[in-house]
């Protein structure tokens, strides 16, 4: 079953010496379980500032972010790392491997900071499923850029999830990975929520939802499909 | 998180990072295995002294005086005590006298011991022949060490004057380690029987005796007890009661001081390999930030990081660890016979290097603990980086900001310094010392950072003006954040401050010690002379075209009372071992002096000194003894002279050069009815040459037998030769101060070796040439070297032109001859470490290090 987010008038500020500069003011969002949200918007407008808050990667300036009736936005630094690795799974654009680690030791880690052992021995499995059966003990320097994607994938799906938040994840790849890709990550609907941050018009007219910001408000919302 | 995820992350995370985490092994190695080494020659020089105390006594406990025992009651009632428990006894006495062969050239001055029957009861004094020991009893003869005999020209069947006595060499001592002629002298043992002594004719006129009463016990008669019952009696005698345990207490104390300065030296090294490993640690932490950002995003806690670097940084320190223990471990046993050279010859018992169990552990725990300490800083800080840094590179990954980085810095520093006061306070067993310790430690360590910290902003400054490129940016590769600049500055500084302290120590002591080379120094010592003897030794000195001359009169005397309270001598420790300053200075014999005026050789530092010869009784004390016994200005100090009261009001407080090697006395008095004591002098001189020397023992010897006439130039030898020893464990821990700095620098530059490729490859893509970028590289290691050195140098001159003078009125002599060549060697070799270190950049192409992971 994916994750219920609510976000309730959230806003990002950060300080540049004296000035204060807010990326992102006011949001008020909901994403519905099991939905694809697309969030587009031109460079700056705060995309990957509200899936960092999403994420409980980062601290809203004001407002508050509630997945599943967990306010995050109120957790302690432990309770959200907790809650992080429980229920959400992270893609990024650079995929932020761990590059000591073999490609199923890196699947298997936040399952194993989770303590669940079974899910992490179904690592190897998961990886089969997309497509890197015969990459398990590659680091990732021995990795293509579309390989090293899936396995951030499979590492974001060990523990399944509620909700997956997917920053540019085909921004590095070629079209054919990026495909690929694309597909891996929305066949994880049955299970979550899916939110992408993209520049690419393609992948949002996937998604069931558009939103857009601009300035770091939500300029404009486009229904795709019904959830 | 399990232990074992744990475990196995951090052990992921030493994957290509080998290289970098060499250096923090290497350095915790040094420290371990200077710790453990050190550890290990302290606990045998103890070892040594413990097992072989017995022996080197000869017996279980001995009663001594300087006057006869048969005059001591509590002597007598001891011995009937003892004797009628079933105790053996054996007389003794002990003097020093000249030896003079009856053919042949020159004299010697000698301890003599006067043996009696039975001694040694416990182990045995070998000869060659064997067994002429045993013969000292038949004849007048003498048992000779191998100093006299090679000095003197005597071999066996050799005749000789031993004052009137005319004795026959009949054998020589060989191996005096572990037996009673091993106690260390600075004039060598003979040996002859205690019923010959009233013929040499030297107990009437000696007044430095020392008449001893050897002790073997019954079984379940224990010394100790026996010691506890008579103690206040013979104290109250002035009579000296000692177990074989206090045996050689003189040797233990300054074995104790050694051993304390040598774990002091040992910490040092593991401190800087703590140091090391905290500025590796901190260098490499900064290349896995993003790691910890991952493991942050994928739901590690704050805690689970730190808890992955920290198993990390214990694993690295218990490789160091066992690498250290075991080559500590290994170079006292390949280098067993080492100990003769680092001063073992001058003890009194056998010292065999072996390795410490002990001492394995003391250090891999300390070694375990520093890494723990100094590493806890850089993990806390990767503990609480901030998983959005794997979104913005630009976000500050490392948690703490502003004011709480300093908070944090500075609680950082605080238990690093309160770590380093535990430490030397549980080795050295003395909380003062390791105050101390950490005091210097701690400044040298503030004051290295500043001098670096200027150096470097100097040379930012001057860089400007180098018309080099390659130096230019080498100087400016100092000032990039995360370089560990300072830190590699300090380690470098402290390695070099070390080993330039003891070089510049080492050589002002023996400038200070080279007599010959000192044309204002006497060179010779007369004493025991007898008021009638004085006249004729002056006309001898006058003769030999001696020079400042200087006589003194010596007359035995005890303090009794300080203003009316007599000495309270119920709280002198039991044990002659542990006696401390105080404690000596309340029960001692003191030879006081008189005198009209202050001598050259001292400085008045309260009160008055009279001038002339004042009315009333006055007395002049030195400073450090008025501490002791608590007489202040104005207190009356009653002086038990021979058995009568003298009350005398202090006057004045002294403070005086010893080193000036002229008489001079703790207690001084003003002229009067001190004059009519029974006494001595003392006498010192400056003669033109070693023949001059030579000549005035010869005529001395053979006219008054009784003296001792010291040659202060050989004696000053066989000191120089000790410290020169024992100098050579300082020096060599020393150089590995000096090699742990080599491998900080080393560390630094592997763990930030990822940084460092991107920016010469950013060169390489804009032109420079691999020839510029090593001359780039060079500048910098050289740049940082010299800088390390030049703190380092700085300082040493700095603490011990202001120290030396001030703690030990020795002037500061630094040798440049041979410090100049040690830093050249060490910029050299730290220069050479970096560009090995830091080679693979060239190694790479531009776009595998551009294109980044």
């Amino acid at each position: 079953m994916g994750g219920h987010i609510e976000v309730d008038g959230i806003g990002r500020d950060y300080r540049d010496g004296q000035a204060k500069l807010t990326v992102l003011d006011g949001v008020d969002l909901e994403i519905h379980p099991n939905e694809i949200v697309a969030i587009t918007g031109p460079s700056g407008s705060g995309k990957s500032t509200l899936l960092a808050l999403l994420a409980g990667l980062d601290r809203p300036s004001r407002g508050r972010v509630t997945i599943d009736g967990v306010t995050i936005t109120e957790l302690d630094e432990d309770a959200l790392s907790r809650f992080r690795g429980r229920h959400i799974g992270f893609i990024f654009q650079s995929f932020q491997l761990i590059d000591t680690l073999t490609a199923v030791e890196n699947v298997r880690v936040p399952a194993e900071l989770l303590g669940d052992f079974e899910r992490a021995g179904e690592a190897a499995a998961l990886l089969e499923r997309v497509g890197l059966g015969h990459r398990l003990t590659h680091f990732p320097s021995q990795l293509s850029g579309g390989e090293m994607q899936r396995v951030a994938i499979a590492r974001a799906s060990i523990v399944q999830p509620s909700v997956l938040l997917a920053d540019e994840p085909t921004g590095n790849l070629d079209s054919r990975a990026g495909e690929r890709v694309l597909e891996l990550l929305f066949e994880r609907r049955d299970t979550a929520t899916v939110v992408v941050v993209t520049h690419d018009a393609s992948i949002a007219e996937r998604a069931d939802r558009e939103i857009r910001l601009a300035d770091g408000r939500i300029a404009d919302v486009i229904e795709r499909r019904a959830s | 998180m399990r232990a074992t995820t744990a475990i196995a992350l951090a052990v992921a995370e030493t994957r290509r990072a080998r290289g970098a985490l060499a250096f923090c092994i290497g350095s915790v190695a040094v420290g371990v295995f200077g710790m453990t080494a050190v550890g290990a020659v302290t606990e045998s020089l103890d070892a040594g002294l413990d097992e072989e105390t017995k022996a080197v006594f000869g017996a279980d406990l001995e009663i001594s005086s300087n006057q006869p025992l048969t005059t001591s009651t509590v002597a007598r009632t001891f011995t009937q005590d003892l004797v009628a428990k079933g105790a053996r006894s054996a007389e003794l006495a002990r003097f020093y006298s000249m030896l003079t062969p009856n053919a042949g050239e020159g004299t010697q001055l000698v301890r003599v011991h006067g043996v009696g029957d039975g001694f040694p009861f416990f182990g045995e004094i070998p000869t060659e022949p064997p067994g002429a020991y045993a013969t000292l009893t038949a004849t007048p003869s003498v048992v000779i060490d191998e100093v006299t005999a090679r000095s003197l020209g005597l071999e066996v069947g050799d005749r000789a004057q031993l004052g009137k006595l005319d004795v026959v060499v009949v054998g020589q001592l060989v191996d005096k380690a572990g037996t009673p002629a091993a106690e260390f002298s600075l004039a060598p043992p003979i040996y002859v029987h205690h019923r010959f002594l009233e013929a040499t004719g030297l107990l009437a006129r000696g007044s430095r005796m020392r008449y001893r009463r050897m002790f073997a016990l019954p079984d379940g008669l224990d010394g100790e007890t026996l010691k506890a019952e008579h103690f206040d009696a013979a104290i109250a005698e002035h009579v000296t009661i000692r177990t074989s345990r206090e045996a050689a207490s003189r040797v233990r104390r300054f074995v104790d001081r050694l051993g304390a300065f040598l774990t002091i030296m040992g910490l040092i090294t593991l401190l800087l390999g703590a140091l090391g490993i905290g500025s590796a640690m901190n260098a490499f932490v900064r290349g896995k930030l993003d790691h910890a950002a991952i493991l942050r995003c994928v739901g590690a806690r704050p805690r689970d990081v730190f808890v992955v670097y920290f198993v990390l940084a214990m694993i690295v320190a218990g490789v160091g660890c066992s690498i250290g223990v075991v080559c500590g471990s290994l170079l006292p046993a390949m280098f067993s016979g080492l100990a003769e050279s680092i001063g073992g010859a001058y003890l009194p018992t056998h010292v065999t290097l072996a390795p410490s169990t002990s001492a394995a552990i003391r250090a891999a725990f300390a070694g375990l603990l520093a890494t723990a300490v100094f590493t806890l800083q850089p993990m806390w800080r990767i503990a609480n980086v901030k998983p959005m840094t794997v979104l913005r590179r630009d976000t500050e990954g490392l948690g703490a900001l502003g004011w709480r980085r300093r908070i944090t810095s500075f609680v950082g520093f605080a238990v690093a310094f309160g770590f380093v006061l535990l430490l030397s306070a549980a080795q050295t067993a003395s909380l003062t010392l390791a105050a101390w310790f950490t005091g210097a430690i701690a400044a040298s360590v503030v004051l290295l950072a500043v001098v670096a910290w200027l150096l470097v902003r100097l040379s930012k400054v001057l860089a400007r003006h180098v018309p080099s490129y390659a130096v230019r940016q080498g100087i400016a590769n100092l000032h990039r954040p995360g370089n560990q600049t300072q830190s590699v500055v300090v380690a470098v500084g402290v390695g070099f401050l070390l080993l330039a302290s003891i070089l510049i120590i080492q050589a002002s002591m023996r400038a200070s010690i080279a007599i010959d080379q000192q044309k204002d120094l006497p060179n010779v010592f007369i004493v025991d002379i007898q008021p009638d003897q004085e006249a004729e030794i002056r006309a001898a000195l006058t003769a030999l075209d001696a020079a400042d001359e200087n006589f003194a009169p010596m007359i035995s005397a005890r303090l009794r009372a300080v203003d009316g309270v007599p000495v309270d001598k119920s709280k002198v420790e039991r044990d002659a071992r542990q006696r401390t300053f105080e404690d000596r200075m309340t029960t001692r014999e003191y030879f006081v002096t008189y005198r009209e005026t202050t001598a050259a050789n001292e400085e008045v530092v309260d009160g008055t000194f009279w001038i002339g010869r004042p009315e009333r009784q006055e007395v002049s004390l030195d400073e450090r003894l008025a501490g002791a016994i608590g007489a202040d200005i104005g207190a009356t100090l009653t002086l038990d002279v021979q058995g009568l009261p003298l009350d005398a009001t202090v006057t004045s407080l002294r403070r005086i050069r010893w080193q000036a090697l002229t008489p001079n006395a703790l207690v001084v008095l003003s002229p009067g009815d001190i004059e009519n004591a029974p006494k001595m002098f003392v006498a010192s001189a400056r003669l033109p040459s070693a023949d001059a020397r030579f000549e005035l023992q010869r005529r001395l010897a053979t006219r008054f037998p009784n003296l001792s006439v010291v040659d202060i130039t050989a004696a000053a030898e066989t000191v120089v030769g000790l410290l020169e020893q024992i100098s050579i464990v300082f020096t060599a821990l020393g150089f590995l101060a000096v090699v742990t700095g080599a491998i900080i620098l080393g560390g630094a530059i592997a763990a930030g070796r990822a940084r460092r490729e991107r920016e010469a490859m950013l060169l390489k893509v804009l032109g420079a040439s691999r020839a510029a970028l090593r001359r780039v590289l060079v500048a910098e290691y050289a740049s940082l070297a010299v800088f390390g050195v030049g703190a380092g140098w700085v300082l040493a001159e700095l603490v011990n032109r202001i120290a030396l003078p001030a703690l030990f009125e020795v002037p500061a002599v630094v040798p440049y001859g041979s410090l100049v060549p040690i830093a050249v060697a060490t910029v050299t070799l730290e220069t050479l470490v970096g560009a090995l270190i830091g080679r693979s950049v060239f190694a790479k192409a531009p776009l595998d290090v551009l294109r980044g992971p």
